[in-house]
């Protein structure tokens, strides 16, 4: 008792305590600040990362080059190619090239131009090769069509296809997508019909080469005249573009409808 | 037992049937197919008109059959010379089945007096019926405005749907300029390019004309020719009715690019008071602001959609001049970037439907004119190699737009007409002629 009223002990203790405390909270406060220095940088770090990842992705890098005018005309242009049913012959000839070569008369050469003609000689392609230019040449047709157009087309895809992936149906699903466009040049209405806003599907039998076997009213729009003008679209467009072997039968048993306009 | 397994043979049967299933492809919309509309005249005693009246009366008649032509993509229009008695006779729908016409306008038209007196009627031949009768008189001088509004009519009967024949477009010109007072002030002519008539003697510039749903105001800005310490653009507006003109802006600075908004109680302006081009929206009759725009760059020339709430503006805060679109109903609200390519690009404008938008774009030597969704989808280019062409404007109905293009004569001498072509980029051609420099044409609503 006597020991704690001594005015030694408490300055003692209040001293002891005093420092202890004072040791707690500096530490804790530099505990705490290196705390936050860590959480900040965490943070700053998932900002960059954020707007990283909030980047805007553009798709047009240019202005258009051709106007909708130029591209209407290069479409129409384009489906006279018909390439579904084969390159014709006259076409065929013009992608020779030596078909291009305009008759020169020849002259008479001295012995240096000679040489450099030998030198310059291209080596005779085998028929292996010649098939691989022919395919490339249509291909490249295709890309450079594609690539014109792509870009400035404000349709998505139109086709509705049946449930399920399998090989055969991706085979069907890709010739079926392509039908629309065949069709769609066809396919007019006057004034008078498209302000009502009618539809009516058409089901369709073809045979393997496309050719059209038939065509029926699957779905009436209830206007006669309306109907007419989509079989005529229908048999205007025969024959459609070969079907594949795969699907052959598909198509021949009638399972493609054509909705006008869905 | 047996008629169990029947059913559920038969069920199984139908469901291995449809397990293929049909797929159905949609073709799409259909392309128009022309409608054949074939105008009939008849003017009984032709042969005693005096030369004028005989030009009125071909001007009449004419009129009828050019304004359908607009609508090149609808129509095959077919517009008989002949003076034709016939036009008094029920129609020989037989014969004109054979011709394959669907719709046959006649018009009687007869001018004594300086009034003509016309009577027009229009058939359909497939249905074998009239479908339109209007008979009357008026003075020479409105003849054209009556054909005008009778063709308009027969539009409505054929489509359902209303036309430009009666809508207006104002425009700036310097028509009236002289070498020592460069001027520019504003007119207003028919959608075809007739009746030109001066609205403003300001002897200043007058720029960015705006018309008011139902066509009854126009607003425009005016910079003052006089030389002022604090040279200001005012805002100002044209009551064609009344033919007065009243002041809506005089702050400190641009009051300029003002439009109505849909209810035509409020416009859209641009305004500089607060030291930058901002955007806004002002009560007519209060006077009272509501900002739209709040950003350090500059926001200009805003356009509206059909029901008020997206408005497409001119903004520089990507750096270069771009379309953005926002919500109308807040400062800086929802606010999108439409257009990410451009040198620069200028006078956004709606189409009347608010699902595109049609503007000007610099692009090497001139302005050209471009259409984009309102989402920045799809942009396409409708003008190419056809001088500087800017200021667009759509049609009431959306399917033309008007613009002026710059032809350039020589070095010093360059030309700007207001033409015409359809959504679509196809110039149909110009509306002024000998009018001077005719810039910012605007459609009425």
């Amino acid at each position: 008792m006597k020991i704690l009223q001594s005015p030694h002990y408490w300055d003692k203790s209040i001293y002891f305590y005093t420092r202890k405390s004072l040791y707690i909270h500096i530490g804790t406060i530099i505990f705490l600040l290196f705390f936050s220095y860590l959480f900040k940088k965490k943070s700053s770090w998932d900002a960059k990362v954020t707007i990283i990842e909030s980047a805007v992705r553009v798709d047009v890098v240019a202005m258009p080059k051709y106007t909708i005018q130029e591209l209407k005309a290069f479409q129409e242009q384009s489906t006279d190619f018909n390439l579904e049913h084969g390159i014709d012959e006259e076409l065929a000839k013009i992608d020779d090239p030596e078909e291009l070569s305009f008759k020169v008369k020849k002259k008479k050469q001295d012995f240096m131009s000679m040489l450099k003609k030998i030198g310059n000689k291209k080596v005779a392609k085998t028929k292996k090769d010649k098939k691989k230019d022919k395919f490339l040449s249509r291909k490249m047709r295709n890309e450079l069509k594609n690539l014109v157009v792509a870009g400035n087309k404000l349709s998505q895809g139109t086709a509705l296809t049946g449930s399920g992936v399998t090989g055969e149906m991706t085979i069907f699903g890709k010739y079926i997508t392509g039908i629309p466009t065949w069709v769609r040049p066809n396919w007019r209405l006057p004034s008078y019909l498209m302000q009502d806003e009618l539809k009516c599907r058409v089901q369709i039998f073809l045979n393997i080469n496309g050719k059209l076997i038939k065509a029926k009213i699957y779905e009436s729009s209830g206007n006669k005249e309306y109907d007419e003008r989509a079989l005529k679209a229908v048999h205007s467009s025969d024959p459609f573009p070969k079907v594949p072997a795969e699907v052959g039968g598909r198509a021949s048993r009638g399972e493609i409808v054509l909705g006008f306009p869905l | 037992m047996r008629i169990l397994c029947a059913i559920l043979v038969t069920i199984l049967s139908i469901g291995c049937a449809n397990g293929q299933g049909l797929t159905i492809v949609a073709v799409g919309d259909a392309t128009l197919e022309k409608d054949k509309i074939v105008f009939e005249q008849y003017q009984p005693g032709w042969e005693k008109y005096t030369p004028r009246q005989k030009n009125i009366a071909k001007s009449f008649y004419k009129l009828l059959s050019n304004d359908f032509s607009f609508y090149k993509k609808f129509f095959e229009v077919v517009s008989l010379g002949a003076n034709n008695p016939e036009v008094r006779n029920v129609p020989r729908y037989d014969y004109w089945l054979g011709k394959q016409a669907s719709f046959l306008v006649r018009a009687e038209i007869s001018i004594r007096k300086g009034v003509m007196s016309f009577g027009v009627q229009a058939y359909n031949i497939k249905k074998r019926k009239k479908i339109f009768s209007q008979e009357g008189k008026t003075k020479l001088s409105r003849s054209r405005t009556i054909g005008h509004e009778i063709t308009d009519k027969i539009y409505f009967q054929i489509t359902g749907k209303e036309s430009v024949f009666a809508t207006k477009i104002t425009f700036v010109s310097d028509r009236d300029a002289t070498r020592y007072r460069r001027i520019k002030e504003l007119y207003i002519m028919d959608f075809d390019g007739h009746n030109v008539k001066r609205l403003t003697y300001h002897k200043g510039t007058v720029i960015s004309p705006a018309f008011s749903y139902g066509a009854k105001y126009i607003l425009y800005s005016l910079i003052t020719s006089k030389v002022r310490k604090n040279r200001n653009i005012n805002l100002y507006m044209y009551d064609l009715a009344t033919d007065k003109i009243s002041l809506i802006s005089n702050r400190p600075g641009v009051n300029s690019g003002a439009i109505f908004m849909p209810d035509n109680e409020h416009i859209s302006l641009t305004l500089s008071h607060v030291g930058n081009a901002e955007i806004y929206i002002m009560n007519l009759k209060s006077k009272v602001l509501r900002r739209l725009t709040k950003h350090y760059a500059v926001d200009v020339d805003p356009s509206i959609s059909a029901d008020g709430k997206l408005l497409a503006f001119l903004s520089g805060r990507a750096g270069k001049a771009m379309i953005y679109t926002l919500d109308s109903s807040g400062m800086e609200k929802g606010v999108i970037r439409v257009s990410y390519v451009g040198q620069y690009n200028a006078t956004p404008r709606f189409s009347p439907d608010g699902k595109e938008i049609v503007f000007s774009s610099w692009l090497d030597r001139g302005f050209d004119l471009f259409r984009i969704a309102s989402d920045g989808t799809g942009l396409s280019r409708l003008t190419k190699n056809f001088g500087s062409n800017e200021d667009p404007t759509y049609s009431k109905d959306g399917q033309f737009i008007a613009f002026s293009s710059k032809r350039i004569l020589s070095k010093r001498k360059a030309v700007e007409s207001v033409y015409i072509m359809d959504r679509d980029g196809e110039i149909l051609g110009n509306l002024t002629v000998n009018q001077g420099n005719c810039i910012t044409p605007r459609w009425s609503k």
